[in-house]
């Protein structure tokens, strides 16, 4: 129950399998360490967890005088039981999901990246730059190209700020990171009351991006082809851990620093390769929002993605798959919340708080548990 | 043991004291007394039991049998709390000091008191007042944050005084400590013995026994093995009783022929060394092709620095390393020299990662192709590294954890002289191994010797040094001191270098 680490070597006996779902222990920071012991748990804890919280959750909404029943109805349609619930749900669930999978780049090398909401910030920033200022001059859906790869490329520089600092100096990655994402939110806000504002607009938003930069739309519906995207990016996270030497090597010096140094990997690159990998996944989610939903930048256009993808991160294990199912609840959770705040008229801040159930019955579970083993060995 | 009768009641008078964990038997019937006024050496290697048995006196271990006694009363102690109430009081290596405090603060926390309010400027004079009578030199507004790490030895020193301990044990207090800082700490602690308080020092180091202690106790596998007057004993004598010299059950197998070229030369090298090592003073020495030079010392002569600088994760700064001639600067390339680090845990290992990518750490380029692991070729070598050097593993995709650590270190080995390397570095290679596994790496070493591989063996355990080099030097002061080409005969006068002694034994 207690993590992956003990999984029993049977189930490695075959090297092709075991390679991808490797062991992962963050040595990086201890906070990083102290959360995957407190949320990595079996898949079947992961469920109960939920399962337990949603009629804790229903408890809490019913609290504020809202119907049972009602609820419930407003929930399912808003999730699995009408097309619009589910594209809502995946659409809610795609920019949670590319911050947390950049969380899990950074995390399985040993850095506690916590500034997915700035790299978030500066990725929309990167869209628009290349979606509206270059995409204009631009054919077809290279416009699309130039805008995802502005938005990562400054979701990554963002991100590789911190990293230098760290190698720099020896500044904590994580307090950096942290407070970069103030930095980025004003910042950004500066860019859309000045240079990046629309012409005779009397709202804090940017141009709109032309057409031909658009994430395309599936099905005729709101869903469209970011969630193709972070199903790619799922991929091609598990892919480069489990498979290419560059994954390896991160998570080795993730793992362990020093004796990565003993065999002579370069751990400043892999460092600052981690994190501007991690912040440009980040990027990307900001690109998602961008592109995919508002086609500009609006002041405040992140929900705080960036903290919801560091929980599916730590919750997932650093695991891609399971992120990918997480953020699916997550966004599912968000869904249902915003539906029952038109319908019901409960505020859908209390998403954040059915969110939040599940994270603190494991913490506490595993609490209880080191506590017992403590006991035990005393 | 002077016959002065009659003995005053021993400060401290253990009695049977027995404790294991599992089915190690950590300390065993030991039993000790500490004389009131005295400072009293603890020695032994790692893992003699020193710090368990103090660790049960002070109440964070249970004991499964035995009697405590301070000052000729029984007590019983349940936790640290009681072992404070008797008087005692423990300094660890690891400070329990909260580093936003300041002096003043932490002492008056340290009383215990229950009241809801204290006085600050009473506990700034107490302070005060202590720090002047054992020259701490501490003022009572000082972070202990601000303070260097000897500084904060010395306040809890200084919190042990305030609540008036008569014992006070010190667990390798020594080793943060810088070399000049070492004698000033020396003279507290022989003024607190002239202050009527007695003093336990755990340590591994020869000299500081003597410099500072009136009674010397050896520890080994748990057992207490001698006891004497610092006046009545030489360092060789204490030496012979800390190291094992248990008769090695594999026979020595002498190089089976002559050495060849000179493989490895280390010219002058110097390190400033970490807090309680000596770093690295001038350190010069040859290694050729096909033997195997044994590197004898007292932990932190230089050992570690010699090792990181050979393994081209630090820089000296100074002097020079060549291979067959050839100056090296920061890691030398694989089939040139490896190194099996001290630490395979830390240093030599990634324990989550399995056994074939632990193999191939480092040379990773071997088995990728456009960027991607070759997976197939990865687990092939692994396959080929487990049945050569007969590591016990379910596959080559088990993580290293869950391997015993004669096989883990088997994986350090087999990846250090896979690539055949002309020079081998190994550093404490059969450290926690029982005695097969031990066997088996050592054989490992001797048959990489007999195809032409020049090895420098570092290690702690004297014996084995010995037993397994074919020419012995002997690291003092990040200096090579000595050095015997007939290291079994030698044993005598290796061991006076190790302690700084010369030629004729006497130290």
């Amino acid at each position: 129950m207690s993590g992956i680490r003990h999984e029993p070597p049977a189930v490695a006996a075959d090297p092709a399998a075991a390679v991808g779902d490797a062991p992962v222990v963050v040595r990086g920071s201890r906070v990083a360490t102290l959360l995957l012991r407190l949320l990595d748990h079996s898949w079947v804890a992961l469920v109960l967890a939920f399962i337990v919280s949603m009629p804790i959750g229903l408890l809490l909404i019913t609290l504020t005088g809202a119907d049972a029943g009602e609820v419930v109805r407003v929930a399912f349609n808003a999730t699995v039981g009408t097309t619009n619930g589910i594209v809502n749900t995946l659409v809610y669930a795609t920019p949670r999901l590319l911050v947390a999978l950049g969380a899990i780049v950074a995390l399985r090398s040993g850095l506690f990246n916590m500034g997915g909401e700035g790299q978030l910030q500066f990725g929309g920033v990167g869209a628009v730059l290349g979606g509206y200022y270059l995409g204009q001059y631009l054919p077809g859906p290279l416009g699309l190209i130039a805008a995802l790869l502005g938005a990562a490329l400054l979701g990554g520089i963002w991100a590789g700020i911190a990293a230098l600092f760290k190698l720099w100096r020896g500044a904590d990655e994580m307090i950096v990171t942290l407070l970069m994402n103030f930095i980025a939110t004003y910042f950004v806000l500066f860019l859309l009351q000045g240079p990046l504002r629309e012409v005779d607009s009397s709202y804090n938003q940017s141009e709109r991006i032309p057409d031909a930069a658009h994430l395309p739309r599936l099905f005729d519906t709101r869903l469209h082809a970011g969630v193709i995207l972070a199903a790619i990016m799922v991929l091609a996270v598990w892919f480069f851990f489990s498979r290419t030497r560059l994954g390896l090597e991160m998570r080795s010096v993730g793992l362990n620093q020093t004796a990565s140094r003993y065999q002579g990997l370069p751990i400043k690159g892999l460092l600052i390769g981690a994190m501007v990998v991690s912040g440009a996944i980040a990027g990307l989610a900001g690109a998602n929002e961008v592109l995919g939903t508002q086609y500009r930048l609006i002041q405040g256009f992140s929900a705080s993605y960036g903290f919801e993808g560091l929980a599916i991160a730590f919750l997932a294990g650093l695991r891609p798959g399971r992120a990918a199912i997480l953020a699916v609840v997550f966004g599912g959770i968000y869904s249902s919340a915003s539906s029952l705040q038109q319908a019901v008229g409960v505020s859908a801040s209390i998403a954040y708080v059915v969110e939040g159930i599940p994270i603190v019955l494991l913490a506490a579970f595993s609490g209880v548990q080191m506590l017992m083993a403590k006991r035990r060995a005393g | 043991m002077t016959a002065e009768a009659p003995p005053p009641t021993p400060r401290l008078r253990l009695r049977g004291m027995r404790r294991s964990f599992g089915a190690v038997r950590a300390v065993r019937d030991v039993d000790l007394d500490v004389a009131p006024g005295s400072v009293h050496a603890l020695l032994g290697e790692n893992g003699a039991g020193k710090s368990t048995l103090m660790n049960i006196v002070y109440g964070i271990h249970r004991r499964d049998a035995g009697s405590i006694a301070v000052d000729g009363r029984d007590l019983d102690v349940a936790s640290p709390a009681d072992a404070i109430a008797a008087g005692l009081a423990m300094v660890h290596q690891h400070h329990m000091l909260v580093p936003s405090l300041t002096v003043a603060e932490t002492v008056a926390l340290a009383t215990g008191s229950r009241r809801p309010t204290w006085n600050r400027r009473a506990a700034a004079s107490r302070v005060r007042e202590l720090s002047e009578r054992l020259r701490l030199d501490i003022g009572p507004n000082a972070r202990i944050q601000d303070l260097s790490l000897a500084g904060r030895q010395r306040v809890e020193i200084l919190t042990a005084v305030h609540r008036d301990a008569r014992l006070l044990i010190l667990d390798e207090p020594t080793a943060i400590l810088a070399p000049s800082e070492v004698d000033p700490f020396f003279e507290l602690l022989r003024r607190m013995a002239a202050d009527g308080r007695s003093i336990i020092l755990i340590t591994h180091r020869m000299r500081e026994v003597f410099a500072v202690c009136d009674t010397i106790s050896v520890m080994r596998k748990g057992e207490l093995v001698f006891t004497a007057a610092t006046a009545d004993t030489t360092p060789a004598e204490v030496l012979g009783h800390v190291v094992t010299s248990a008769p090695r059950k594999a026979p020595a197998v002498a190089a089976s022929r002559a050495p060849g070229a000179v493989a490895l030369e280390v010219d002058g090298l110097e390190a400033p060394g970490a807090a309680g090592t000596t770093g690295l003073a001038g350190c010069s020495l040859t290694v050729r092709s096909g033997e195997i030079v044994g590197v004898a010392g007292v932990e932190g002569n230089g050992q570690g620095d010699l090792v990181a600088i050979l393994a081209g994760v630090a820089a000296p700064s100074a002097g020079a390393i060549r291979l067959a001639g050839e100056p090296v600067r920061g890691r030398a390339r694989r089939d040139q020299l490896t190194v099996v680090p001290e630490d395979r845990h830390h240093e030599g290992l990634v324990l989550e990662l399995s056994v074939a990518e632990n193999l191939v750490l480092d040379h990773l380029g071997d088995f990728t192709r456009g960027g991607l692991l070759r997976r197939r070729a990865l687990a092939e070598h692994a396959r080929r590294q487990i049945e050569e050097f007969a590591i016990v593993t379910p596959g080559p995709a088990a993580p290293l954890r869950s391997m015993s650590g004669g096989n883990q270190q088997k994986v350090v080995l087999a990846r250090a002289l896979g690539s055949r390397p002309a020079v081998l570095v190994a550093s404490q290679a059969t450290r926690g191994l029982d005695p097969g596994a031990a066997g088996a790496v050592l054989d490992k070493i001797r048959e990489a010797r007999d195809h032409g591989t020049g090895v420098l063996y570092i290690g702690s355990d004297l014996d084995e040094v010995l037993d397994v080099a074919d020419r012995v030097v002997v690291l003092y002061g990040g200096r090579v001191v000595g050095e015997s080409v007939e290291p079994k005969a030698d044993r005598a006068r290796i061991a006076a270098w190790m302690v700084g002694g010369r030629e004729d034994g006497a130290a």
